[in-house]
This record gives structure tokens, sequence and C-alpha cells, in this order.
């Protein structure tokens, strides 16, 4: 799980990181979930269609 | 002071907060030609101050004094101009592909070129042009502007990559945020247009 509540805003830079997070722990047959973005980082997450790549939780 | 030849020392953030707040709203870094005259806001800045500074913030703060933006819209404005502002720096302005960003090692290596890049004079003195029109009732048009020779967009702008794809992000991630978006190659500018309506992107 990663904890997103305390992050205030990403780019397209830290969305390719999370990208690469989740290609890492695919290797490792896990999932990666993302938890309590809010704001621009929740609007990013959802435009970039994260929802289809991630578990997202409030 | 700078000898002949050399970059003028670099513009400092307050300045650059000083000159857009002014009532002219705009500043040319040292070395930079002047921005066009109708704009609501313009800033020419040198490759390495771009790549510096959160340009980006510092402009929506400037916009925020002459136009109501709604938060989801400053939001949109902030996030697309960085992404804007991030490829004229680094796909313009210093020649690198975003592919290097596709693994943890390229990344490394992608930011040790940045470094390496703007070390050499005649690309860090490159400008950065970003300039602000509110030519519509509603709406707010910004472009970015760099003055690179290597890479342009592959494909008609905003096809967005592969879901899962770590690089090459930012077109996409600009082509939602924005009402409107076009790369004009000739003037190797992006023209992005923003609704000001809430819910507008």
């Amino acid at each position: 799980v990663i904890e997103l509540n305390a992050l205030e805003y990403i780019d397209s830079a830290g969305l390719g990181m999370l990208l690469l997070a989740r290609e890492a722990a695919q290797r490792h047959g896990r999932g990666i979930t993302l938890a309590g973005a809010r704001d621009q980082v929740a609007r990013v997450l959802a435009v970039s269609k994260f929802d289809q790549l991630f578990l997202l939780r409030s | 002071m700078s000898l002949p030849g050399e970059p003028a020392e670099p513009a400092g953030e307050d300045a650059i907060r000083d000159a857009l707040r002014a009532c002219g709203g705009r500043l040319a870094e040292g070395g930079c030609e002047l921005p066009p005259d109708d704009v609501l806001l313009c800033l020419a800045l040198r490759t390495d101050t771009a790549w510096r500074l959160d340009v980006a913030a510092i402009v929506l703060d400037a916009l925020r004094d002459r136009v109501a933006l709604p938060a989801t819209v400053a939001d949109a404005i902030r996030t697309a101009l960085h992404e804007a502002i991030v490829n004229a720096v680094t796909h313009g302005n210093l020649g690198i592909p975003s592919t290097l960003r596709g693994s943890p090692d390229g990344l490394a290596r992608f930011h040790a070129l940045v470094d390496v890049r703007l070390a050499r004079p005649d690309l860090l003195r490159r400008r950065v042009l970003v300039a602000a029109w509110q030519d519509r009732p509603g709406s707010l048009r910004i472009e970015v502007s760099d003055e690179g020779d290597g890479f342009t967009p592959a494909g008609p702008l905003g096809t967005p990559p592969p879901l899962d794809q770590p690089f090459g992000r930012g077109l996409g991630l600009i082509r939602a945020l924005t009402a409107e978006c076009i790369w004009l190659q000739a003037r190797r500018t992006l023209a992005m247009r923003f609704r000001l309506d809430d819910g507008a992107t």
C-alpha cells in the first residue's frame, strides 16, 4: 500500500514512478494499492485512468 | 557580473514574482528576447532557470492576481503548464528523449543527462517562453515555446501512450486537462486553452 494522503501534487514523472513500482511488484506476483489520494493527486490519477491499473482506496 | 559571452546571472524567484505582479506582467531574463506585447502575462526564461524553479506555480499565482480561477481549473493549469515546461526544457531545449524514463536505471541516466546538458552554455541560454492571453470570454490561452531542434511530439498530439507506460505521459496529461491543445511546429509552441468555468477540464 502506498499512502498518498500527505501528497499535495503529482506530475507525469510521479505517475511514471508509481508505474515502475507496479512493474516491480508484478514481478513478485504482487499488486499495489494507492490509498488516500486527494485534490490534485486524485484528479490526476483519475484522468490517467489509474483505477484500471491499481487498487485505489480513499 | 558576467564576462562577455558568459550567461548573465540567472533570475531569482522573487524577481520573477515581482515582475509578473507588476502592471506589465512580463519578464525577459538576461539574454532572452522580449516577449510579445498583447499578453496577460509573459515570461522568457533561460533553460536552467525554467528547470530550477517551479515556474508553473509562479505563473499560476500571477494569473490568480488577474483572473478568478476555480480550484479545479487552477489545478489543471498548474499541472498542464508544469508538464509543458518540463517537456520544453528536457525534450525541447536539452534534446533528451522521454524513453529513458522507462526504467529505474534509465530514470537515473535521464537526470544525470539533464545535469550534463545544463552545464553547456549554448543549451542553458536557450529560452523557454510562457505567455498567457485572455483572448476569449470564459477561457484562457497559455502557450509554452522552446528553442530546441531535436525532438517533436511523435504522432497526433494527445494520442495516449499505453495505460501502463511509465514514460511519455506528459502530453496525454495535458490533453486530458485542457479544453484544446495544439502543437505548432513552426514556432515550437504548445498552445493550450483552458475554460474558466468549474469542471471545464
